[in-house]
């Protein structure tokens, strides 16, 4: 069984830690979020199909995060974000080469302002290339409430101004 | 075309740009949006802006955790694993000792939590050991100083029954042992229990109360007593 969650650890790794990534500033968070989901992968092992780990897997990261969220705005830590946005550029993370590229980290943080379910549906999709069925199954949504979430949230990114200023200036 | 419906129109056509984007847009709804958005400048603003912003979505760098959080977590499926054969193999230990609490004291106290209110238990508890304390009483002297168990016990000694043979402490297991001190601690446990409810009551019927009443009494005499010395009067 160890070896089993060896593999499954190693299989859905990056797609935990890059939606965690993408809807939390801090790394460190990210990383707890990411060790929290795994740990109860653990516990609950014998209950999970295999086939449907990822999905269970995206189901678990995606509350754990909005737990997350929903503690820290209980906790009123609008003044340890400042600090955390602070931690955050100081952090040796794998955003890193991001700050050489001020549109993607500004895109970046447009993503996380989003609300969810819109940053997670946006992340599956778009980032991490999932199809609409694991996203379906992942946020217990059909199809079509999948794609209308997927469509607001990139009006929603277009219609970030500081983003569209960024873009601006590129093009 | 007015502005408004022109207006109407574009923004149709920009809700259909993620549709676009995705490759679904099929048929006449294509060729509709193709054709406006070759002729509209704003739509077309709007469709460059948006596949920009996507691809560069798209682009976005997957992340991955570090090795040590993989690390971490292994351990702590190891030691879950250890923790639960060496759990595992206490289960099967408990499962051939007795279960605890099941001795006549433990009983005796669950069947008074249960079943009797705390008035009952205690008068039973009394009649208990009332009834011990005399039947471990050196004996009851009769008024001619003759105590009746003598004879009893006369009778006993001279028995032809042979004495039961002191019991030595091998016979008796360390479990049995366990056993009996967890019943001598929990009848310890509820007799003390009992008697400081005990005297809580006995506190409260026979000195807080006959207390009480004695002191409202002697204020109601002494008020009577000045009330018959107001009405006599001086006249």
């Amino acid at each position: 069984m160890q070896i089993e969650f060896q593999q499954a650890i190693e299989k859905h790794r990056q797609r935990v830690v890059t939606l965690a990534r993408y809807s939390l500033r801090s790394a460190a968070d990210a990383d707890d979020i990411a060790q929290e989901v795994f740990v109860k992968l653990w516990h609950h092992w014998p209950k999970i199909d295999p086939d449907k780990q990822l999905s269970w897997l995206l189901r678990v990261t995606h509350n754990a995060i909005i737990d997350f969220v929903r503690r820290r705005k209980t906790r009123n830590e609008s003044i340890d974000e400042a600090v955390d946005v602070e931690a955050q550029a100081a952090e040796n993370s794998q955003f890193d080469v991001l700050k050489n590229n001020q549109l993607t980290a500004s895109l970046a943080e447009a993503i996380r302002q989003l609300d969810d379910p819109f940053r997670s549906i946006l992340v599956m999709r778009d980032i991490q290339g999932l199809s609409y069925a694991d996203i379906e199954e992942s946020l217990e949504m059909n199809a079509s409430q999948v794609k209308v979430y997927l469509h607001r949230a990139r009006r929603k990114l277009r219609a970030d101004p500081q983003l569209r200023l960024r873009f601006e200036e590129i093009t | 075309m007015n502005k408004s419906s022109e207006q109407t129109q574009c923004y149709a056509m920009q809700l259909q740009i993620d549709t676009f984007l995705d490759g679904e847009l099929e048929g006449d709804q294509h060729a509709a949006f193709v054709g406006h958005v070759a002729e509209c400048s704003g739509c077309a603003h709007e469709l460059r802006y948006a596949q920009n912003l996507y691809e560069s979505v798209l682009d976005l760098p997957k992340v991955d955790c570090s090795d040590a959080l993989v690390d971490n977590l292994l351990a702590i499926s190891a030691q879950s694993a250890t923790q639960r054969v060496e759990g595992s193999e206490g289960a099967s230990a408990e499962a051939t000792r007795l279960p605890l609490g099941v001795g006549f004291f433990a009983q005796l106290d669950q069947f008074f939590r249960d079943r009797l209110p705390l008035t009952i238990g205690f008068a039973a508890v009394s009649a208990l050991v009332i009834a011990v304390a005399i039947v471990m009483a050196p004996g009851v002297m009769a008024p001619g100083g003759e105590n009746p168990l003598q004879p009893v016990v006369a009778v006993a000694s001279s028995s032809p029954v042979a004495e039961t043979p002191p019991v030595t402490p091998a016979a008796f297991d360390a479990e049995q042992v366990r056993m009996a001190l967890e019943e001598l601690n929990t009848a310890i446990d509820y007799l003390n229990r009992v008697s400081q409810q005990t005297e809580t009551m006995i506190g409260e019927r026979f000195v807080v109360l006959p207390l009480q009443q004695s002191v409202n009494s002697s204020l109601r005499r002494a008020s009577f007593s000045s009330n018959e010395d107001r009405q006599a009067g001086p006249i």
